[in-house]
């Protein structure tokens, strides 16, 4: 049986008022207040596609052993790349081992779920494995746009396998249809858009249908049969005829969040399935379809296995996770879309060391330790000469991964001064649970969340960005784990 | 505990840098008065980087108010110091509300 | 058997420019200045120095790499110059290069010499540089001098048990005696005593360390020309002389940084090398026989927790010594007579050598009363370099026989 064996998903915490967002530009077009209820959630100025790609995988694979990951595909039409590819970052973020497969989908909003179904055409011709795939976006709307209200920031992931699945998957129907909705080419910092009411009634109104019915008449079912149906429109009124005209009933139909989160793209279907899947019982079908340059649509049947899978946060659990950003100029300035001015020392050479990239790409992906063998004491980065005073033992290490591991704050500062684009820079020793201490950036917290002892998880962040030569690195953050709600 | 009325507007300087009092206020609060003082810091040479701070600190509740002179002949109240977390979020609240785009408030 | 520096070493001469925001100087400009009052000081001519030790630590601007720099502006009689560089140690490592070399009996005379030219950046602060190695500059954390130093104080609050508000008290008090002290130095870059209360009233930079906590930026020179104690009574036979009694460096083993059992209240570093400081010079107690130091008070929560770390305050009693004027210019052991690094800024190499003209200068009795420590025996110096949990320490102890 092949199909989905675990799953995750990744909301970034940051929630941005719509009716911030048109208090700054409605005055260019009124006409916006129509999309502008409710919130959209806003990648961090240390977020991207790829580390919430990484969060939603992280997510995903929570209960299984990182050696059992036998490939790793990211979907995104945001990546941070034009050519390197950010499934290795992804993969390298995992600690999963290098001779598996990677690749990157991208070229259109469905590559999520064209992702997905490589993934199961893997491994179901046997040639593959536990393949986690992992499908995020962070699109731009210019100033003032319709998109900016309407687009949001996530990720969803799924793993991919043929042991203790949790939904089989039962077969997909795609189409690719050159209908260009909007586009945006090679050089393009953002999309361009054609009419609305073509979009909705020839773009969705039409392929959405075409691919539902396609899917049902291949695996011979009807809508009727399934407890959940998912696809993206962020459309109401479009939404809204297609039901009717598929005859869903309300219920039946996957709420896309439009109003908490906002259209996540290539992750939107990804992160809807996971919602799904945190409400789904045994027995459930769930259709996924995706929409973008054409779609794919895929049927899946809940087993009994989804009771035994352990908790995970997902959609439901980051939906709660939320801060209010309550500063449009700042999301702006996060996306690069004005700009700040980062002074004279803003300009100074950021450089980038391949040969170290390279060299320390466990350690800097995969937060790999080393744990002395001598008198087991866990240290990172990775020493060669055991840091124990009283051991001090030579080349007697073994890897091991800490990215999971959390810790505690062993001191921490809040400092006006480091240039940050969400300041005050916050950072501070920090005890890794199983040993070792490190300094780090916490993030996605206020002054007010650190504490000596506090504990924090880790969390795979860009940790700088080189304007000069378009180059994004990442490293791992600490951030406080929240309180239970007073 | 003693609280010397400095000067408002004027840059009071050191190797690093200086800052200004540009407000002085005085918040009335579940029948007790909240002494506040609005300033800005430019660290424009310092070793450490440059930069600078708006913000808000709080010496306290006002128990007298100029009460005495000091030796330089600057006003000095007394104050009591907030040391209540609940009563530091409700006071951060209302002045984050009047100064909104002030981003850090701190209690001595 | 080794014999450490003791009494094998004499400070024959000194030099020390002003320091400041000298727009209109180059680094020549402020070597002379430094090598003028010095040579003229040690009562030698400059073709009887024998070799040279030049410290800088800022390479991105400044004077550039090697030891050139020293032999073309003082145009050096083709002598050797050997750079060396320790952070902000610098200046008292370049005064070991020399004292070494004399007691080695390598040389007769050699000349130390610490520089630094900084304001030529075009902004505020230090010129951006990856000071810890290539990997801690992919992923190390976003911080700054003063957001390291800070964890300091919240760990030294935590680790005693002293409230916060006590700590930030000893702080400001700190800050007020240096400034009190650097407004009569014409060679200081701020020169202005400032109230307490505007000092307790600055705004935090990283919480709990003010502006008034924080040094700055400043251009400046200082020197030194050392020779062995025969050599010296011959050219000053009627003259007091300093002799350099200790001579130590400590540098952080990883432990700090990596392992998880320090407390993070102080430095492992400064503990150990100014305990073999005080064994090299014979001293016992140095709380007795300490008469005044300048230690590196780039923070003022630096200067409260060396005051322990050098065994001089009992553990967690430093903010009880700071308040009761211990360290004050008129209290048992000065400290920062002639303001410190508050008061002239921080041209990194210089400031280890400014601090040793400012010991040696008090022990000749050179200064005027309003600024003078009475009847010093022992001076002591500390010059710290790098953050708490990775730095070099350098602690020196000079003498009047």
């Amino acid at each position: 049986m092949v199909g989905i064996r675990s799953y995750g998903g990744y909301i970034p915490r940051y929630r941005l008022n719509k009716m911030i967002v048109f208090g700054g530009m409605g005055w260019i077009n009124p006409a916006n207040i129509m999309n502008a209820q409710g919130e959209k959630a806003v990648a961090n100025f240390d977020e991207d596609s790829v580390t919430m790609a990484t969060a939603a995988a992280i997510d995903c694979v929570t209960g299984f052993g990182r050696e059992e990951i036998g490939g790793v595909y990211f979907a995104s039409t945001t990546s941070s790349y034009k050519e390197r590819l950010c499934a290795n970052l992804v993969a390298g973020a995992l600690a999963a081992d290098e001779s598996i497969r990677t690749a990157d989908f991208a070229g259109g909003l469905k590559a999520g779920t064209t992702a997905l179904i490589a993934a199961l055409d893997a491994v179901g011709a046997g040639s593959a494995n536990n393949i986690v795939v992992s499908a995020a976006d962070c699109r731009l709307g210019k100033m003032g746009s319709v998109q900016e209200l309407m687009f949001g920031d996530g990720a969803g992931s799924v793993m991919v396998g043929d042991k203790d699945v949790i939904a089989e998957f039962k077969g997909s129907f795609s189409t690719g249809h050159d209908f260009v909705d909007h586009f945006r080419g090679s050089e393009a910092k953002y999309d361009r858009q054609w009419e609305e009411r073509w979009i909705r009634d020839i773009g969705f109104g039409q392929f959405v249908p075409e691919a539902i019915n396609g899917l049902c008449e291949k695996c011979g079912v009807a809508p009727a049969d399934f407890a959940k149906i998912i696809y993206p429109c962020y459309y109401g009124g479009a939404r809204k005829k297609i039901n009717k005209t598929l005859g869903f009933e309300p219920d039946k139909v996957q709420d896309n969040m439009q109003a908490v989160v906002g259209d996540c793209g290539t992750a939107q279907p990804l992160m809807m399935l996971a919602k799904a899947l945190d409400d789904a019982k045994p027995g459930d079908k769930l259709m996924v379809v995706s929409y973008g340059s054409g779609c794919d649509a895929l049927y899946f049947e809940v087993t009994d296995n989804i009771t035994r899978l352990a908790p995970r946060h997902s959609i439901t659990g980051s939906l709660a996770n939320r801060a209010d950003l309550d500063n449009y100029i700042k999301y702006l300035v996060w996306r690069r879309m004005v700009p700040a001015d980062t002074g004279l020392r803003g300009e100074e050479q950021k450089w980038t060391r391949w040969t170290l990239q390279w060299r320390t790409r466990k350690s800097i992906l995969g937060m790999e330790a080393s744990r002395c063998t001598k008198c087991g004491t866990q240290q990172f980065p990775p020493q060669r000469i055991c840091v124990n005073p009283e051991c001090g033992a030579v080349d007697e290490m073994e890897p091991v991964i800490v990215s999971d591991k959390g810790g505690k704050v062993f001191s921490f500062t809040s400092d006006m001064l480091a240039a940050s684009a969400n300041p005050p820079a916050m950072y501070g020793a920090v005890d890794i649970n199983g040993g070792g201490r490190y300094v780090f950036d916490f993030t996605d917290c206020a002054i007010d969340d650190l504490a000596v002892g506090k504990a924090v998880d880790f969390s795979f962040r860009i940790k700088y960005y080189d304007a000069m030569r378009d180059i994004t690195n990442y490293f791992w953050k600490a951030v406080p784990v929240a309180e239970e709600a007073e | 505990m003693k609280y010397v009325h400095l000067p408002l507007n004027e840059e009071m300087r050191s190797i690093g840098g200086y800052y200004k009092i540009f407000e002085e206020g005085v918040l009335d609060y579940e029948g007790r008065k909240v002494l506040y003082l609005l300033k800005g810091a430019h660290v424009e040479t310092s070793c450490c980087g440059s930069g600078g701070v708006a913000y808000m600190n709080i010496p306290g509740y006002l128990t007298t108010w100029k009460s005495e002179k000091n030796d330089g002949g600057l006003d000095v109240s007394e104050v009591k110091r907030i040391r209540d977390s609940a009563a530091q979020k409700k006071i951060r609240k209302i002045l984050s509300g009047k100064y909104p785009y002030i981003s850090v408030i701190d209690f001595d | 058997m080794s014999e450490g520096i003791r009494d094998k070493v004499v400070i024959l001469g000194m030099g020390c420019t002003r320091f400041g925001e000298r727009w209109d100087d180059s680094p020549d400009d402020l070597a002379v200045e430094a090598f003028i009052e010095c040579l003229e000081d040690a009562k030698i001519e400059k073709k009887e120095l024998q070799a040279s030790w030049l410290g800088s630590h800022i390479d991105e601007i400044n004077i550039g790499k090697g030891g050139n720099f020293l032999g073309m502006a003082l145009k050096l009689p083709l002598i050797p110059v050997t750079r060396v560089e320790n952070f902000c140690a610098s200046g008292t490592e370049s005064f070991r290069g020399a004292c070494y070399g004399v007691a080695s009996g390598a040389y007769d005379i050699a000349l130390a010499f610490g520089i630094e030219k900084l304001k030529d950046t075009g902004y505020g602060g230090l010129p951006d540089s990856p000071a810890f190695g290539q990997m801690q500059a992919a992923i190390g954390p976003n911080a700054t001098a003063p957001g390291m130093f800070a964890q300091l104080a919240t760990a030294y609050s935590a680790r005693y048990d002293i409230p916060m508000d006590r700590v930030k008290e000893a702080m400001a008090h700190v800050s007020w005696k240096s400034h009190q002290n650097g407004a009569k130095n014409p060679r200081a870059h701020l020169r202005k005593p400032i109230p307490i209360e505007q000092i307790t009233g600055a705004p935090m930079i990283a919480y709990p360390l003010g502006l008034f906590d924080c040094c700055g930026v400043s251009d400046g020179a200082a020197c030194a020309i050392v020779t062995t104690p025969e050599i010296a009574k011959k050219i000053k036979p009627n003259e007091d002389l300093v002799k350099v009694k200790a001579l130590q460096i400590s540098v952080s083993s990883g432990e700090e940084a990596l392992y998880t059992d320090w407390d993070g209240a102080g430095m492992l570093t400064t503990r150990k090398a100014s305990s073999m400081a005080y064994e090299e010079a014979g001293i016992k107690d140095p709380r007795k026989e300490i008469s005044m130091m300048e230690v590196h008070d780039c923070f003022s929560i630096t200067e409260l927790a060396t005051m322990e770390d050098l065994h001089i305050s009992e553990p967690g009693k430093g903010p009880d010594d700071v308040l009761d004027g211990f360290f004050d210019l008129d209290g048992q052991i000065p400290c920062q007579p002639d303001g410190g690094l508050k008061c002239f800024g921080h041209p990194i190499a210089a400031s280890g050598l400014r601090m040793l003209y400012e010991m040696y200068s008090q022990l000749l009795g050179r200064w005027p009363e309003d600024r003078a420590v009475k009847d010093p025996k022992f001076g002591l110096t500390h010059n710290l370099g790098g953050v708490p949990n990775q730095n070099v320490c350098s602690i020196a102890i000079l003498g009047r026989d």
